[in-house]
């Protein structure tokens, strides 16, 4: 594809998977915030346009063979990759951040106030997302699958329960924003022990890891399975 | 989003329910519930009736969902409950 300023950054990064390691160098949304024009996202963020559109071809050029375009895969392959590459992981990471953030706050709350903020958001975006997990492994997806395979006895409308995940995301990615200011970015102070300092790597790689994972929902599958199901013009 | 343990169950009957015990009923109960809260939803142009996800959602949650102050959705579907003397089902 050919990339000018008004190109959106969500579409950059459904074409060119490459994109999204730029974009995160540099700080810039491609997943929920993802829906605006690449020199208004550069501008935003004090990036030069030219510097990051010669990133992101070069990043191309370098393209991982494994990388597959799912703007084009079958919806059911993409559904997979999801749950295997993003959700399952999570299951296993969640517990793990919750019992270090527990653990950090109540060995270093006094000394540091905002981990007990860090623990209440850990806790509130575990419960969260395996709940969305869960939603979205027994309903959503299978409802996907059967609109891919023109199976009318599972058919259900999609846009509705569409909204909803997309909502959800919104607020998990709102969680993670508020993780981000109140830790300075994931800084741990000179003092911090290892526990303290797991937690916070832990963090840092659930955000870049929820990025992309909502960007394959939000800017890839969603938008591609409602362009399947019957009545998607409706959606409003 | 949250599956809530304190979620109220359809109770039928539900003329006098205060709009803030409404906030964290599932919507397919407030669906289920005497009155015609299906109406309130879709007048707003909400798409919960037949929405997979009706019995796991709260009125606060869809009311974030789509947008509107949840206090004025519960008002709302609080007098819907009223306004119906007899139970229309079948």
């Amino acid at each position: 594809m050919t990339i000018g300023e008004h190109t959106t950054v969500s579409e950059i990064a459904s074409t060119m998977p490459s994109s999204v390691r730029v974009f995160q160098r540099h700080g810039i949304d491609f997943c929920c915030g993802g829906n605006v024009g690449l020199a208004d996202a550069c501008a935003k963020h004090g990036v030069d346009l030219d510097g990051i559109v010669a990133a992101i071809e070069a990043a191309a050029e370098g393209k991982n063979p494994d990388e597959r375009d799912w703007t084009v895969e079958p919806l059911h392959r993409l559904i997979d990759h999801i749950v295997g590459t993003y959700h399952e992981p999570l299951r296993e990471e969640l517990p793990r951040l919750e019992t270090m953030a527990a653990k950090v706050a109540r060995v270093h709350g006094s000394k540091a106030s905002h981990l007990k903020r860090v623990e209440a958001i850990v806790f509130e975006l575990s419960a969260d997302l395996r709940t969305h997990m869960r939603k979205e492994e027994s309903i959503l997806f299978p409802a996907i699958r059967a609109v891919e395979d023109g199976d009318g006895r599972l058919h259900v409308p999609l846009p509705a329960p569409i909204m909803v995940m997309e909502d959800e995301h919104e607020y998990a990615g709102a969680l993670l924003a508020e993780l981000r200011k109140i830790t300075d970015g994931y800084t741990t102070p000179d003092w911090a022990c290892m526990t303290f300092r797991s937690l916070y790597d832990g963090l840092a790689e659930l955000e870049s890891a929820m990025h992309v994972h909502v960007h394959l929902e939000n800017n890839i599958l969603f938008p591609r399975a409602l362009a399947l199901s019957p009545g998607h013009a409706e959606r409003g | 989003m949250r599956w809530r343990k304190d979620a109220r169950p359809c109770i039928g009957d539900a003329s006098g329910v205060k709009p803030a015990d409404l906030l964290d009923m599932f919507v397919s109960d407030v669906l289920a519930m005497r009155g015609d809260t299906v109406r309130v939803f879709t007048e707003r142009r909400m798409q919960c009736v037949g929405c997979v996800f009706a019995p796991f959602e709260t009125v606060a949650e869809v009311a974030r969902v789509y947008g509107i102050d949840p206090s004025q959705l519960a008002s709302s579907l609080a007098a819907a409950t009223g306004t119906l003397s007899q139970d229309t089902r079948q």
